[in-house]
């Protein structure tokens, strides 16, 4: 639809999800940011608790899925890690049964095959019982030590089962577990046992730690929440913190029209929360030149054909002007949609001609900007 | 407490189903309701708590409805909402009766109650933002006599009242107001990302409120 602005279809995004890759566009600071938290994170042997904040469409999901992806496809050591295994959740939407669906999206990112393999490789460097009584040590729970030590492709449904919070009682028998998994501080125990699979058992050749870094989406959720189901899931997310302190980085995302407001934010996550986060992350309002840099870079990553055309094409230099003046102190996404509504808009009217390889003048971008502007604002565009 | 005037209520179905299931100090908000408030309602809240019986979870409908009952005012002079509501407004609906007609009759109820000097004052307890833009704030600006509060407004009166009588600690009123914006985000509006943002900084000027009161009731533990 784009090609005669020879933009890609997809140009525009408004969600980082259904791309073949995540790109970084511009915002050169923020992404040092990260990178400096990254480094930090496979240097250190410590536990990272990163708060990032900003407004709705300012970046946190799609820095949540640059990084991983990034960072995933590394097949070298990273600093004193073998590997990092970044893994990507939103917040649970049940408060009700807010910790065990925590845990469920959870080891459905990681995925029961990869917990299977870091027990096998573990059993195949000492033995199961060496597996149990270090599980054992971890969680505290005879059950759980003893479901992870013995996951394999055999029992894999029933484990599967027991771990999100299932199983009937023949069933468990044959795990050798007494009960379901019930409560919070139980599905807790779960997950800190998962996660210690996952950072000593990633090598079959020798033990070797690898680095979580686990990205929580929309954290500002737990607004919904009524005391008597938040408290439990705090209680229960601050177990997992600390207990898998040093080979960790936990990375909340939150989102907020106030993102410096921290006290706001802090009702939101409970204190004994926020005392745990030890870097923030802000996603500031973009300026002139963040907005510039960020759609020149798009722009020419989106090329149909990159050879003969300036780098604002389609746009003129001044409409190129008027839409980031526009856009300024918004959002990418904001700008992403005004970008999309815009062209849109041209392809869809019979009266708009572009003759292929001419720009897009900037007054026919101030007769439409403001019509567009007020439909994006509205919600509507 | 037996020589206290208590303040009169005019309590909407928002707000009734918005404050429902939440507890202070061992006790349901309703106990409170009837310990310091003289609750008046139209004979329309009655009937929408009715079509909304899903949405209150504490108890049996009919428990608040019994309580209600003998609250209902049915206005003798302001009984029409197109000449009474209606210039409240700055574009008037086309229509009343339908939109918002909770509010309007609780508006006629408490306007009536004042002018006839029934009660010397009204608290008009409503978490329709959209209603208290429509038509509320205009007629708090010209009937001072009436105020306007959210259920997180009951929430602080009732919180003040019990930390200083220490029947409840700073994080039990917390946890109320926490609940208090749960319910009215989860059961009634759509959750946007702009509501959303709304209701965290209404929630954060509420425990603001609430450190203060906190502050002037400590005078009592000195």
């Amino acid at each position: 639809m784009f090609e005669k602005f020879n933009l890609k279809d997809n140009a525009f995004p408004v969600t980082p999800g259904g791309q073949d890759e995540t790109p970084w566009f511009g915002f050169k600071n923020l992404k040092r940011e990260f990178q400096t938290i990254l480094d930090r994170s496979s240097s250190e042997h410590l536990r990272l608790c990163v708060l990032n904040r900003g407004r709705l469409g300012a970046g946190k999901t799609h820095a949540a899925r640059y990084f991983s992806a990034k960072y995933a496809s590394r097949r070298k050591a990273v600093g004193s890690y073998i590997r990092f295994t970044p893994i990507v959740i939103e917040s649970p939407k049940q408060p009700q049964k807010a910790f065990a669906d925590f845990s469920n999206r959870l080891f459905n990112a990681i995925t029961f095959r990869q917990i299977a393999q870091a027990s096998h490789n573990l059993r195949v460097l000492g033995d199961v019982n060496a597996l149990f009584a270090r599980l054992l040590a971890a969680t505290g729970s005879e059950d759980i030590a003893t479901a992870l030590s013995r996951i394999n492709d055999d029992n894999l449904l029933p484990t599967k089962t027991f771990l999100l919070g299932g199983g009937t009682a023949k069933e468990l028998r044959e795990l050798g577990v007494a009960k379901r998994l019930a409560n919070e501080h139980e599905f807790a125990l779960a997950i800190v046992g998962v996660l210690h699979l996952l950072i000593h058992g990633q090598s079959e050749e020798r033990e070797a730690l690898s680095r979580i870094v686990l990205w929580v989406d929309e954290m500002e959720d737990l607004v919904y929440f009524p005391t008597r189901y938040y408290l439990p899931f705090t209680q229960a997310l601050r177990e997992v913190i600390d207990s898998t302190n040093y080979h960790m980085t936990l990375m909340l995302n939150f989102t907020f029209s106030e993102p410096e407001d921290l006290p706001a934010i802090e009702n939101v996550l409970g204190q004994a929360l926020m005392q745990r986060v030890n870097q923030h992350v802000v996603f500031q309002q973009p300026d002139v030149d963040d907005m510039k840099d960020y759609l020149l870079e798009l722009l020419k990553y989106h090329r149909v054909d990159d050879r003969k055309c300036s780098p604002t094409f389609p746009f003129a230099n001044d409409a190129f002007d008027l839409l980031i003046e526009s856009a300024a102190s918004k959002t990418p996404r904001f700008l992403n949609k005004l970008c999309d509504a815009l062209l849109r808009d041209l392809q869809n009217d019979p009266t708009f001609e572009l003759k292929t390889g001419r720009e897009i003048p900037r007054q026919i971008v101030e007769e439409r900007i403001p019509r567009l502007l007020a439909l994006l604002e509205e919600g509507r565009g | 407490m037996q020589h206290f005037r208590r303040a009169v209520c005019v309590l909407d179905t928002c707000s009734i189903i918005n404050l429902d299931a939440i507890e202070l100090g061992n006790r349901d908000i309703l106990f409170y309701m009837r310990r310091f408030f003289d609750v008046h309602v139209c004979q329309t809240i009655r009937e929408e708590l009715q079509r909304h019986a899903n949405l209150v979870s504490s108890r049996e409908v009919s428990y608040w409805n019994s309580f209600l009952s003998t609250r209902t005012y049915s206005p003798s002079t302001l009984t029409d909402d197109k000449n009474v509501i209606g210039p409240f407004y700055s574009t008037p609906p086309t229509t009343f009766g339908v939109k918002d007609a909770g509010e309007h009759g609780n508006a006629r109820v408490a306007l009536e109650l004042l002018l006839t000097r029934t009660i010397g004052h009204a608290i008009f307890v409503t978490d329709d933002q959209k209603a208290s833009n429509a038509f509320l704030n205009s007629m708090r600006r010209s009937f001072p006599g009436i105020n306007v509060w959210t259920s997180a407004d009951v929430i602080l009166y009732v919180g003040a009242v019990l930390l200083k009588e220490r029947k409840a600690n700073f994080e039990t009123v917390r946890g109320a107001l926490r609940d208090v914006y749960a319910a009215g985000a989860t059961k009634w509006r759509d959750k946007t990302e702009t509501e959303k943002s709304n209701i965290i900084l209404k929630q954060s000027n509420s425990v603001t409120s609430l450190r203060l009161i906190q502050k002037v009731v400590d005078c009592w533990r000195d």
